[in-house]
């Protein structure tokens, strides 16, 4: 197995709007998550902020920002993660 | 050596507030078994399908569960796929049989869902999915395929309301099935006005959560040569990867494609030569996919046989008799079984009101997940 670094820069393909959360992300509602394809060509699945559903097109440019991802669980730890932001 | 159904059985699907889940299991087996004419002490062996017994009703362990309501002691084993539990818990029965090692087998699928709230099913049935790459994002089922959905109509030029076809057409054929979960008859007005769950999903589009079991007894056809049943005439089983991100394609799905192939090939037919069948639509675009995957019909094609009416009861293929996931109702583990159940009884010719006319064979399509696990079986009369 070997490791690839990817920058966190990409496109979007597809995108849903969540009304209806599972659990620890009901205070996040409505947000939206999407296929974007990273410009090395891999496609991940992440959530959009800083966007409403109206401003998203197929092939809108996004970057990746360090995000809390939901509440904490019942271990009570804080997820991190990335979320994407479009480029303007 | 072939194997048949000669027996099965459903409970009433729905919001069965109750009844447990050992009540339905054990009430779909017996009812299966009285069908066959079959007394439990004549079963060789048992598969269970089942996703969150031990999330819904604190319960695992269901294999040797069933074999004690049964009052028996056999081999016992507990199948799961996701919501293609079923499916491939009836496939590892066949093998079961046509190894040798058994001779009649009993294959029952059970969910109880409506114990959980909101929120705790979606987690739940999000256990379907990728936890690192899907499920800490936030993504829910009804998410997942509407990003599906959503690709489907760009590539396409598909809108909204061409999908809620599929809802309007599967909620007639339950409103002829006395067990299904709903039995109202909707039209594309009433998808159109639902409220939206995940953009495009509406709450009309997606199947609901339900509790129920189905069961079928099965064994070698040579054994019981005087006896009312159907034959497998084919089987495939194929995986994808488990997140939807990592798919080449996000407007079909290649483990139903896959899964197709193998199971057409046992059974030395083509897509052509299928009469009616019992496909996975979860949502309302995946039973889109699902007869274009199956090579009913070409890609970009399904909604133009909709509209035609060509998979409605009365049309040239028949799809979803039973109401299908969105009508008759979707306790994720019973599905894949109670596909088989309605392809049973259709080609015996015991479905009543919503009997189809001319069947010979039957395929049932059983997903799990965005598409991660797909099983298909293809029965005959003869």
């Amino acid at each position: 197995m070997q490791e690839e670094e990817f920058t966190p820069q990409g496109k979007i393909l597809s995108w849903s709007t969540i009304r209806v959360a599972p659990n620890g992300f009901e205070k996040l509602t409505p947000y939206t998550i999407a296929l974007i394809r990273i410009n090395e060509g891999p496609v991940v699945l992440s959530q959009i902020v800083n966007v409403t559903e109206a401003d998203m097109i197929r092939g809108m440019k996004v970057t990746g920002v360090f995000r809390k991802l939901g509440l904490p669980g019942d271990a009570d730890v804080i997820k991190y993660g990335i979320k994407f932001v479009p480029v303007d | 050596m072939k194997v048949s159904v000669i027996g099965s059985a459903v409970t009433p699907f729905g919001e069965l507030w109750d009844v447990s889940l050992r009540q339905m299991a054990t009430e779909a087996s017996i009812s299966a078994l009285d069908d066959a004419n079959i007394d439990p002490t004549n079963i060789d062996a048992i598969f269970v399908a089942n996703m969150m017994g031990s999330k819904s009703a604190g319960q695992s362990h269901l294999g040797s569960l069933i074999a004690s309501e049964l009052g028996i002691s056999v081999d016992s084993t507990r199948v799961e796929a996701a919501c293609a539990s079923g499916g491939l818990a009836f496939l590892r029965a066949t093998e079961s049989i046509l190894s040798g090692r058994h001779k009649v087998v009993l294959v029952v699928g059970a969910e109880k869902m409506t114990d959980l709230g909101g929120s705790d099913v979606s987690s739940a049935l999000m256990e379907a999915g990728d936890e690192e790459w899907e499920s800490a994002q936030g993504a829910t089922f009804a998410g997942l395929y509407a990003l599906i959905a959503r690709s489907y109509m760009q590539e396409y030029q598909v809108k909204e309301e061409e999908f809620a076809l599929v809802a309007v057409k599967n909620h007639y054929h339950a409103s002829l099935n006395p067990n299904a979960h709903f039995r109202n008859v909707i039209t594309v007005d009433d998808v159109m006005k639902s409220s939206m769950v995940a953009t495009p999903m509406k709450l009309l589009d997606c199947s609901p959560i339900s509790d129920g079991a189905a069961a079928v007894v099965l064994a070698d056809s040579s054994l019981f040569n005087n006896k009312r049943q159907v034959y497998l005439m084919g089987s495939g089983a194929a995986t994808d990867t488990l997140s939807l991100a990592e798919r080449e394609s996000f407007t079909s799905l290649k483990a139903a494609q896959n899964a197709a192939k193998v199971a057409y090939k046992e059974a030395g037919i083509s897509p052509m030569d299928v009469d009616f069948a019992e496909v996975h639509d979860c949502f309302s675009i995946a039973e889109i996919l699902a007869i274009e995957d199956l090579g009913f019909y070409n890609k970009g094609q399904a909604i133009k046989a909709l509209k035609k009416k060509e998979t409605t009861l009365g049309g040239k293929l028949p799809i979803n008799l039973s109401g299908g996931l969105k009508g008759c109702g979707h306790p994720v583990g019973a599905t894949g079984i109670k596909q088989i159940v309605e392809v049973t009884k259709q080609l015996l010719g015991e479905s009543d009101k919503r009997q189809a006319d001319g069947l010979k064979i039957g395929l049932t399509h059983n997903i799990g997940g965005s598409g991660a696990t797909c099983v298909v079986n293809i029965f005959s009369k003869k």
